[in-house]
């Protein structure tokens, strides 16, 4: 999966929850009103896309502040997945 | 048994009134009822001639006995009822089956009435009642004279409350439809006599779904009756409108404890008033479960003991409502708690809404996330955006937390063989 089509999830996932989608990518999580629940369901609707269960490193994602460590965590877990 | 005449139409067999049933059964099986008293039965019923029949010659012979239709009765189950002592007897070809483990009658109790729960929460168990606990109307006189839709399986508690109203009423006749179109035989019933029925909630909403109003509001309907699963208030709203003079009431009963609260004032839940007496009353609160006494218990329970349902209730105003079985109630979202029957009861307040169903979603960081499943009436069907619409609607009853995260939509009710969903 691509950078765009993560945080296109990103925003259905916050446009489902009446809050606004973002394109700013350095937005902070808390002011882009994007929560743990968001998070757990963006990871749910990346598994169902790609058939096959993400493993998260707790550690990285303690260090998740912006939209964009969103995006860099869920790029990684893919990716880590397929090695 | 009351002396009147009884009534009785079975769709698949016209020709069977009450009279050719009786004989019937006694042409059948008259020779070897006297076999039978003295030992545990159970019949296998091939149809509902079958168990009414087993019914009759159960009262007859004064028998200790069950019945089940013959397709409930797998080697598992045949085992267990051998081992609690029963014989099986087949009903289609007249001989007793056989099992791995023969019953053996070492305690044979006249009168007493074995039933199988449904077994949704595992492996069918025997709950035990006798005639007595079972006609939970016995104290009341002149009930007005009905006639029966009969939506039950065979030999299940709620399938016995229609037969007891059956046997120990005057003035109630029985419609017994097949049992494969099960709403196709409601509509037609109702031109042909029907005005009452009792039922679930997901069976009501199946007629809903699949039969134009119009043709439901031409049943002159004066008796309805749901139970067997959480009644919420917009199934009520519903079946009050389409039948504005029907006396409407809703039940609250297991095999086990019995029937143990008649609410009939149109409301969902019960009165918070009813938990007020405390150990003088029949209903009680503990740990946000509700504990019941009734004499219509099963045999195992004596009447006067206490017992718990299993079943998760809440206080909201003067209200007690019902929030689904303890163990499988409640969704845990990231440490927050989400109730499905909460959120299923807040979905189908949504007029564009005839069925929901929420469960848990394992979920990573989190825990679970709720997800849902909803029928849409047929002027929802076309809804653009119904996931977002709904979200939006549910935002506005329950925590944030509790909104579904992922949505079907069923273009059917999915009913268990009890009728459940």
């Amino acid at each position: 999966m691509s950078r765009i089509e993560i945080l296109a999830l990103i925003n259905k996932v916050l446009a489902a929850n009446g809050r606004s989608e973002t394109r700013d990518e350095d937005v902070a999580i808390r002011d882009a009103g994007f929560r743990s629940l968001d998070f757990s369901e963006v990871a749910l609707r990346i598994e169902d896309k790609l058939d096959r269960e993400l493993h998260f490193e707790a550690g990285s994602m303690r260090r998740i502040a912006t939209i964009k460590d969103v995006i860099d965590f869920f790029e990684n877990a893919i990716s880590a997945d397929v090695d | 048994m009351s002396t009147e005449a009884k009534t009785l139409h079975f769709v698949a067999r016209p020709d069977f009134g009450f009279e050719a049933l009786q004989a019937d059964a006694t042409a059948r099986f008259g020779r070897i009822l006297p076999e039978w008293r003295g030992t545990r039965v159970f019949f296998a019923c091939g149809d509902g001639v079958d168990a009414l029949q087993a019914v009759l010659l159960a009262r007859l012979g004064d028998l200790d006995m069950g019945l089940a239709p013959a397709r409930r009765l797998t080697s598992d189950v045949r085992d267990s009822l051998a081992s609690a002592g029963f014989r099986i007897f087949d009903m289609a070809s007249g001989e007793m089956l056989e099992s791995a483990q023969q019953g053996t009658s070492l305690d044979v109790v006249p009168g007493r009435v074995s039933m199988l729960t449904s077994g949704t929460t595992g492996a069918p168990k025997l709950i035990e009642h006798d005639w007595g606990t079972l006609n939970t109307l016995g104290g009341e006189r002149g009930y007005p004279r009905r006639t029966w839709f009969v939506p039950y399986q065979p030999g299940t508690y709620a399938w016995y409350q229609m037969i007891c109203l059956w046997l120990f009423q005057d003035g109630q006749a029985l419609f017994v439809p097949d049992e494969h179109d099960l709403v196709g035989g409601f509509v037609s019933s109702l031109a042909r006599g029907v005005d009452a029925v009792s039922a679930t909630p997901t069976f009501m909403r199946y007629v809903l779904l699949t039969t134009e109003e119009q043709e439901l509001r031409r049943a002159k309907m004066q008796t309805l009756t749901l139970g067997g699963e959480i009644v919420d208030q917009a199934i009520l709203d519903r079946l009050s409108h389409l039948w504005p003079g029907s006396t409407l009431r809703h039940i609250y009963a297991s095999t086990e404890v019995g029937a143990a609260i008649v609410v009939q004032d149109g409301r969902e839940g019960f009165p918070a008033a009813l938990l007020e007496r405390g150990d003088a009353g029949r209903l009680q609160l503990k740990d946000g479960r509700l504990l019941v006494r009734s004499k219509f218990a099963s045999r195992s329970v004596s009447g006067s003991e206490w017992v718990e349902t299993g079943d998760l209730v809440e206080v909201v105003g003067d209200r007690v409502l019902f929030r689904g079985r303890a163990g499988s109630a409640m969704i845990n979202v990231g440490g927050m708690k989400a109730f499905p029957a909460e959120i299923e009861a807040a979905l189908l307040g949504h007029p564009e809404v005839l069925w929901a169903r929420v469960r848990a979603r394992r979920a990573p960081l989190v825990g679970s996330l709720p997800t849902a499943q909803v029928v849409l009436t047929p002027s929802g069907a076309g809804l653009s955006d119904a996931e977002r619409q709904l979200s939006d609607f549910l935002r506005a009853r329950v925590p944030d937390h509790a909104v579904p995260r992922f949505w079907e939509f069923l273009d059917v009710v999915p009913a268990t063989p009890s009728l459940k969903s």
